[in-house]
């Protein structure tokens, strides 16, 4: 019930996985923040999980390189590697574009 | 179930591996290309995260450590990385501003400058310099940007100046202040000089007063200016003497007079690990190492607060926990009144000078154990060789089997004697090499026997020759002394019994020998040691501390190296490895079995040598080995002596009391050219006996030596290689 609300809602669930304040992870969470509020606003959730505290929830999500954004919701899930900096990229690779292109 | 209906579920399985070969191809494309700076790794410890470094760690390494501070801003003013020294700058940590935008930075005057930097077109800014109040002080930082070639991110550099400004202006406003009064008094004495002018211009008199003070005018501004310039000497003097104390390599502590630090100068921080900032308001407890007692600080406490000047010597210890020693100088400091105001000491590191003195003691050591080695020997293997002949004599008269083999112990006693003395002068290098090739299996075969003799009865022992030969160039007394001290030292090491095994084998190029037993080990802590000389875990009188150092000293001179290991299992294993010899010479047999010595047929000998009992012994084995003899105990006897057929062989001994023995053997080959001649000697420092054996065709024999040998190295001499059966 709640996960249908959810995807009713629109509401997207990203998981941005960075390995402490490296220049890239710190470069990827200001991109992805940034690529969100843009097209997302309001509908958006990032998560930010540092595997250098918990690197045992790599291994659900099969993360093998740092940074990695994930979109968990809507399915089906995507990954993205890097810091983000390629906006194009981004949003073909989450699949951004067709929202804004529809109304 | 037919095919049509299989099809969708094969192509969704198709579909999905597609998906995870794309995302495995660019997962590799991003590590690759450099997108990613992590990886996540599985292992038995579970996942574990590992941050790939490049070429610019020792960079990053550099930029933490520096005193300017340092930030990479983005384009967009994301702050991409700053150093501690940055933070510090800002008063705040250095994961509170990493990530954040420049706009939050709270101070206003480095958030605009920042700004204005990021704007800046260019390769490198202009310098731009701010100043705020932090603290109740005047702040001034200078920032230079630099725009990073590959993106468009800017990397700021800020330097601290406030210090620097402070020093300015107070000279600035000291100048100021100079020159104001030289402005006043000018002023005064001119206004002076105007009222007297105008009063009384007519009088001569008071012209002359006039003029008088216009000289006094003169004088005042001479003496201020030379006030001024003392001055600006003075601050020269004082710079002087901060950059002497600030360079000095000796360490430099003030301290007040309950001994709280004051001052630390650089060399301190440099010795010690301790900074400036974390030194002051300490005391130099920090320092304190446990290795002076509490009556040596005692001392130096009452002397320096009486108004002395104490030094002394101190084991300190680092920040970091090591050690080092230095030599320190304490000194009480006193005010106009002379009252003591402060302590000041001045150290010298000297943990090199002290480590270089131990090593010069030691080869001190080891020097006067040459000497005395050398001086002993000569006679000592006199005796020895006297017994081993008189032994040998014995061996062959006695036909009772019970004391033939107490004989046969008393000549292993008389070896090991020799083995002693060799390996005192072994280890102090006295000893003279003769190289030949070798072949190691039968070293090992050779010695096989003794071994055994040697190894205790609850001792297995078992020696595995190699399949090959394993021709080496080499000493063959040194190499069976090495393997003789390894297997002491194994047998040594099992006093409750055990296997001693020897092993012999063929690497690439080299030719190896293991020497394993089943003792206790060797602990971690000390394997590192163990080749040192006079070190030693055995009791006090049971062990030298000198065999694995010969050990060493020996391979290392063959060009092959030892280690050795302690497998968990337990026990200990040493192994050497020699150069393996590609061209090898044919080599005759060690030792042929006793009773088929060569003997001789009727040559005649004539026999050198001083000491009575080896004269006596040498010349009952020359006869019994088919030799005429005529034994002397002098050189000059010997080139008296009245002979009309010639000597086929002459032996004597090289160290003679009156004529040496090269001498005798030089004045005696004038009479009979064509004499052969046998140098014996129980010591000669190296480099005299190979000099001689070079240049003059001697044989040359150590003592002692047993019959089979002398028998072999006579008919060696006598007949020579193309004429032999």
């Amino acid at each position: 019930m709640k996960e249908t609300a959810k995807a009713e809602d629109g509401v997207w669930e990203l998981r941005l996985y960075v390995a402490g304040q490296t220049p890239k992870s710190v470069m990827a969470f200001a991109n992805l923040d940034r690529i969100c509020k843009e097209y997302l606003a309001g509908r958006y959730r990032i998560e930010v999980i540092d595997l250098t505290q918990t690197p045992q929830l790599a291994v659900g999500d099969q993360i093998v390189a740092i940074p990695t954004v994930m979109r968990r919701l809507p399915l089906p899930v995507r990954k993205i590697i890097g810091d983000l900096s390629n906006t194009e990229r981004v949003l073909i690779g989450l699949d951004l574009r067709a929202p804004t292109a529809q109304p | 179930m037919t095919v049509d209906d299989r099809v969708p579920a094969e192509a969704r399985e198709i579909e999905d591996l597609r998906m995870r070969l794309e995302e495995a191809e660019e997962t590799l494309r991003a590590i690759r290309i450099g997108e990613a700076d992590g990886v996540v790794v599985s292992g038995p410890q579970g996942d574990q995260v590992f941050l790939l470094r490049g070429s610019e760690h020792p960079y990053r390494l550099f930029v933490e450590e520096m005193i300017e501070g340092a930030v990479t801003i983005t384009a967009a003013g994301l702050i991409l990385l700053c150093n501690r020294r940055f933070a510090d700058l800002l008063n705040t940590s250095v994961d509170a501003i990493i990530g954040q935008n420049i706009d939050s930075i709270p101070n206003p005057e480095v958030r605009t400058c920042l700004a204005t930097l990021l704007a800046s077109t260019g390769k490198r800014s202009d310098p731009e310099e701010i100043s705020y109040s932090a603290d109740g002080a005047v702040r001034s930082l200078k920032f230079v940007g630099v725009r990073l070639v590959d993106d468009a991110s800017v990397a700021i550099l800020v330097t601290d100046v406030s210090e620097a400004h402070a020093r300015e202006a107070a000279l600035r406003r000291s100048n100021e202040e100079m020159e104001d009064r030289i402005r006043e008094r000018t002023a005064a004495l001119a206004s002076k000089v105007g009222e007297l002018g105008a009063a009384r211009l007519a009088a001569l008199n008071m012209m002359e007063d006039a003029v008088g003070s216009a000289r006094a005018l003169e004088r005042a501004n001479r003496d201020l200016k030379l006030q001024i310039s003392a001055r600006r000497e003075s601050e020269k003097a004082h710079r002087r003497l901060a950059t002497v104390v600030e360079q000095a390599a000796e360490s430099i502590i003030i301290t007040n007079t309950s001994g709280v630090i004051e001052y630390v100068n650089p060399a301190f921080e440099r010795i010690t690990g301790y900074t400036h900032e974390e030194s002051l308001g300490q005391t130099p407890r920090i320092l304190k190492s446990g290795k002076q007692d509490a009556a040596f600080y005692e001392t130096l406490w009452s002397a320096i607060t009486a108004g002395s000047v104490w030094n002394g010597h101190f084991v300190n210890k680092r920040k970091d926990g090591s050690l080092y020693e230095e030599d320190a100088t304490i000194s009480p400091v006193r005010d106009n009144d002379g009252t003591i105001t402060n302590f000041v000491a001045i150290k010298r590191d000297v943990t090199t000078e002290v480590a270089l003195g131990e090593q010069l003691r030691h080869a001190q050591k080891i020097e006067a154990i040459g000497t005395l080695a050398g001086g002993v020997a000569h006679d000592f293997n006199n005796l020895l060789q006297a017994m081993l002949t008189m032994v040998e004599l014995l061996k062959r008269k006695s036909a009772e089997p019970g004391n033939l083999e107490h004989l046969k112990q008393l000549e292993m006693t008389i070896r090991r004697g020799s083995s002693l003395t060799r390996q005192l002068l072994l280890f102090a290098r006295r000893e003279t090499s003769r190289r030949e090739n070798l072949d190691l299996n039968q070293i090992l075969g050779d010695l096989f026997a003794f071994l055994r003799r040697v190894v205790r009865e609850n001792i297995r022992l078992f020696i595995e020759p190699a399949t090959v030969p394993l021709w080496i160039s080499a000493d063959r007394g040194q190499i069976e002394q090495v393997i003789m001290n390894l297997a002491g030292n194994a047998v040594d090491a099992m006093p409750e019994g055990g296997a001693l095994s020897i092993a012999a084998g063929r690497g690439e190029n080299a030719a190896w020998l293991k020497v394993s037993d089943t003792g206790t080990g060797i602990p971690e802590t000390i394997r590192d040691r163990v080749f040192e000389p006079f070190f030693t875990t055995k009791a006090a009188g049971k062990g030298t501390g000198l065999g694995l150092s010969v050990v060493h000293g020996i391979i290392a001179a063959h060009g092959g190296r030892i280690d050795v290991e302690c497998p968990a299992e337990g026990g200990t294993t040493f192994q050497f490895e020699l150069p393996l010899q590609s061209v090898v010479a044919a080599v005759t047999a060690a030792t042929p079995p006793e009773g088929d010595l060569p003997n001789g047929r009727g040559e005649r000998v004539l026999l050198v040598e001083d000491e009575q009992a080896v004269r006596e012994g040498l010349s009952a084995i020359l006869e019994l080995l088919g030799y005429a003899v005529v034994a002397v105990g002098t050189g000059e006897e010997a080139i008296e002596i009245d002979a009309l057929a010639p000597f086929s062989v002459l032996l004597t001994d090289f160290m003679l009391s009156g004529m040496p023995g090269i001498e005798v053997v030089r004045r005696l080959r004038e009479r009979w050219p064509d004499m052969k001649a046998i140098l014996v000697t129980g010591y000669a420092a190296p480099g005299v006996i190979d000099a001689a054996v070079a240049a003059n065709e001697f044989e040359f024999l150590q003592k002692p030596f047993d019959m089979a040998v002398l028998a072999q190295t006579l008919r060696a001499v006598l007949d020579p290689p193309g004429a032999r059966r």
